[in-house]
């Protein structure tokens, strides 16, 4: 069991708050929106095919290009399988690179893909479904979410895959694989720089609360995230030496050396999730069926919640599968 | 890529050498000004005290200070920085070899963090990302790319009592420079002293940064820039890059410029 696994075990005990006064514990922040819209994709055969990759890449690129009636382009930002950049370590260097690299394109890449897919907290079931059949994008727009501008980039990202041969068809949102699924994304601010390892620790806490709530995600729709996941998988592929017994940096230093790696490698996703001062954390809950309400963090007051469910606004699904094709010629 | 913190510091970090001759402003056009800057004299080598002092939209403020060596090998240049303060960064390392464009060589970079007691190789295919988490790019402070970009002569333009040359640059398809992540530059050059004195950034039409030269000074022949400061227009925030007790043509030694040095720190 990994380490950071054992942590939030152990921690189950010692924070076992029941989850109704966790809710009761803590206002719910004034802010509250959600700017994330999603398509999911269903490969003809499956995620990890090395001939649907490139074409995946060339058609996720190609959404830059979409834009409004004003002559604008629409994203923002994509995070999907076919556009971020990830730290790995390989053979006795470690690497900021693309998710899918072209050099990879072969079986043992495929292992190697999947097994990083697995491996990352950022990716795994946000990015990748559990069966490998479907890969989504969460894509957030220069302006205000609309299901209009969420239907353009579907359309175009269709149109660009189907160009190159494939034959994807738009089905109802309620078919796909998030359908019913919420994301929950917090943000947690403290007046003060912070203690490092005392905010890890507080966020491992929060995570645990999190896990045994009702409604949490099963491992097969996804999990709940921070920057202490993040750290544990950095301090991992450097050898595990940075980390505790628990998964968590042995100290102050560590974690400040463990910042200067991404940083170093100009990785954003550390910083994202924890700012260096630690005056500013996420927390994320990915899959759950119902809505949650967020843990306390010691020290921390809540400032932003940003919740994202399927929705005919915010979801999209493309099956690019044959059976799909033939259902809806069928119909 | 092939870019280091070498280039850098000779082109916007260390953002300056001395004129081989002075430049007529008026009879010189973009692209061939704009390749002075890029290839003016800085030295065989330079030893300095780097500060980076980055402060957050919320005006919480991030120091970092570094020992920096840089010198040339031929076509190859090489540079090491060692992180001195704060604490909990001290003792960590970065070596960086840069090679010649011409070579299609990727830069390698080696990282020694202290609390490991090893050296990692680094690679990464992102130059638009933070520079150390700076409001700098790895790509604002590499050294000047002059193809990237095509020029338009926009006149002179008078800061701090200095006339510079006007630059307008922009993109061939007018998207963003897939490694810089710009798509449209404003550039303001001393001709006289081959120097980029302010640079306004710009993606799909928006203003996003700007960097300014905000300190000056010619120490042992070579225009130095001591202060220069990019300011983050999207996320809010600004970056100021300090450079201190800077000394040119010193013979540093080339066994400090390899990994086993990294790993045990200039003494």
């Amino acid at each position: 069991m990994p380490k950071l696994q054992r942590l939030l075990l152990a921690c189950s005990f010692a924070c076992s708050l029941p989850f109704a006064a966790v809710q009761a514990a803590q206002a719910e922040p004034a802010i509250q929106d959600n700017e994330w819209q999603v398509i999911s994709l269903y490969p003809p055969h499956g995620v990890y095919q090395a001939e649907l990759l490139p074409q995946l890449v060339a058609a996720v690129e190609g959404l830059w290009q979409v834009q409004d009636s004003a002559g604008e382009p629409l994203l923002r930002t994509i995070d999907s399988l076919a556009s971020m950049n990830v730290i790995v370590a390989q053979q006795d260097e470690v690497r900021f690179r693309r998710i899918i690299e072209k050099g990879e394109l072969n079986a043992a890449g495929m292992q190697r893909l999947q097994a990083l897919v697995e491996e990352h907290p950022l990716v795994q079931r946000r990015l990748v479904s559990a069966d490998a059949q479907a890969t989504h994008l969460w894509l957030r727009l220069k302006k205000p979410a609309t299901a209009e501008g969420l239907q353009q980039l579907s359309e175009h990202l269709a149109a660009s895959l189907n160009a190159a041969g494939t034959q994807c068809v738009s089905v109802p949102e309620n078919q796909g694989p998030l359908a019913g699924l919420y994301m929950t994304q917090w943000q947690y601010d403290t007046p003060q720089r912070a203690d490092g390892v005392a905010a890890l620790q507080a966020l491992a806490t929060a995570q645990q609360q999190l896990q045994n709530a009702p409604g949490a995600p099963d491992s097969q729709h996804g999990r709940n995230y921070s920057a202490l996941n993040l750290l544990s998988y950095l301090g991992g592929i450097l050898g595990g030496e940075l980390l505790d017994a628990n998964g968590l940096p042995q100290s102050n230093a560590a974690l400040a050396q463990m910042y200067m790696m991404a940083e170093s490698l100009r990785s954003r996703d550390l910083q994202a999730l924890a700012r260096p001062d630690f005056r500013q954390l996420q927390l994320v809950v990915l899959g759950h069926k119902a809505p949650l309400s967020a843990p306390p963090l010691a020290q921390y007051q809540l400032t932003h919640t940003s919740i994202w469910q399927a929705s005919a606004r915010d979801y999209r699904v493309l099956d690019c599968r044959a059976r799909a094709l033939v259902t809806s010629e069928t119909e | 890529m092939k870019l280091l913190l070498k280039s850098a510091a000779l082109t916007l970090l260390g953002l300056t050498m001395l004129p081989a001759f002075a430049v007529s402003e008026k009879s010189i056009k973009p692209e061939a000004l704009l390749e002075q800057v890029r290839d003016r004299d800085d030295g065989d080598d330079r030893r300095s005290r780097m500060i980076l002092e980055q402060t957050m939209s919320d005006g919480f403020v991030r120091e970092r200070e570094l020992l920096m060596l840089e010198k040339k090998f031929g076509a190859e240049r090489k540079a090491v920085l060692y992180f001195t303060a704060p604490a909990d960064t001290a003792g960590t390392g970065i070596l960086m070899f840069s090679y010649e464009e011409a070579s299609g060589k990727d830069d390698d970079q080696w990282l020694y963090l202290p609390a490991l007691r090893q050296s990692r190789r680094i690679a990464t295919n992102s130059k638009e990302g933070p520079f150390l988490g700076t409001d700098f790019s790895f790509a604002d402070i590499e050294r000047l790319r002059v193809n990237d970009y095509l020029y338009e002569d926009q006149g002179t333009a008078e800061i701090n009592g200095r006339t510079l040359q006007k630059i307008a640059a922009h993109t061939a398809n007018g998207l963003e420079n897939p490694r810089t992540g710009y798509s449209q530059r404003v550039i303001y050059v001393d001709a006289e002293r081959q120097l980029i004195m302010r640079d306004e950034f710009y993606r799909e039409g928006r203003h996003i940064k700007t960097f300014e030269v905000t300190g000056l000074k010619e120490i042992d022949g070579y225009w130095t820039v001591t202060e220069a400061v990019m300011t983050n227009h999207v996320e809010g925030g600004f970056t100021r890059l300090l450079r201190k007790e800077t000394t040119y043509n010193v013979g540093i030694a080339d066994r400090l410029f390899n990994e086993r040095t990294l790993r045990s720190g200039i003494q």
